[in-house]
């Protein structure tokens, strides 16, 4: 997924903030893990900029138009 | 020696035969089938999860904070496990867990738990957690203002 996210990323640049966790020892990335009670990854969290979450999450792998549609559904 | 003498001796004797037995003999090990929920709870509760599928295969999605080791490397990876910790083991459909799970119990891990029929049997791992439902409730994630894109990754 990596390649697939930093495009994203590239894409949306100054539009979206991108954060990426991996499953190790980040305090904050552990505490949204809890929060969103991730049990499989990858999973994807999307938050609107009042810090809402839209939609359900995706929990496992996806593609580019599925992502991309999600993160222009945000607000 | 009468009778009752008899059966006291041998009363006396199976039972300190049986605590010897009990005190000498290694505690029976766990091989124990479970199903995702399980799987979660033992994670909880200090199990070490162990993904015995390619390093391929575990890049494409795995259980969180589980450990990848390749069934053909289980071997020389487990020799430095602790035995007394329980450890689950998952692959895609159960046939590599379940040659893990026989190989860690055979070798004196006490309590080993294999998932039943992999991920492919347990799809409610991918149905994502309860925060999966917490869409449209304000405040739920600190933003910098920003729309903001989360993912929980298998790698840097």
């Amino acid at each position: 997924m990596k390649p697939l996210v930093e495009r994203l990323k590239t894409a949306y640049e100054g539009k979206v903030e991108f954060r990426v966790y991996v499953d190790t020892g980040d305090p904050v990335g552990d505490g949204l893990a809890q929060q969103f009670n991730i049990q499989y990854v990858p999973s994807f969290v999307f938050v609107n900029a009042d810090g809402s979450v839209s939609g359900q999450m995706i929990v496992g792998g996806s593609d580019e138009t599925t992502l991309r549609q999600r993160i222009d559904a945000l607000k | 020696m009468d009778k009752k003498k008899i059966i006291a001796w041998v009363v006396g004797a199976l039972f300190v035969g049986g605590v010897v037995l009990a005190v000498t003999m290694p505690a029976p090990s766990v091989n124990k089938a479970v199903g995702s929920d399980e799987l979660l709870q033992l994670q909880g509760s200090g199990a070490l999860v162990v993904d015995v599928r390619t390093p391929s295969e575990f890049e494409g999605g795995h259980v969180a904070s589980a450990v990848n080791v390749p069934l053909d490397t289980l071997q020389q990876v487990a020799a430095g496990w602790d035995k007394d910790r329980a450890v689950v083991v998952y692959c895609e459909t159960g046939a590599r867990s379940a040659e893990a799970a026989s190989y860690l119990a055979g070798t004196g891990f006490k309590k080993v738990y294999d998932l039943t029929g992999g991920l492919v049997a347990n799809q409610s791992l991918l149905s994502g957690g309860t925060g999966a439902s917490a869409a449209g409730s304000t405040g739920a994630v600190k933003t910098n203002g920003k729309p903001l894109f989360i993912e929980f990754a298998t790698s840097t």
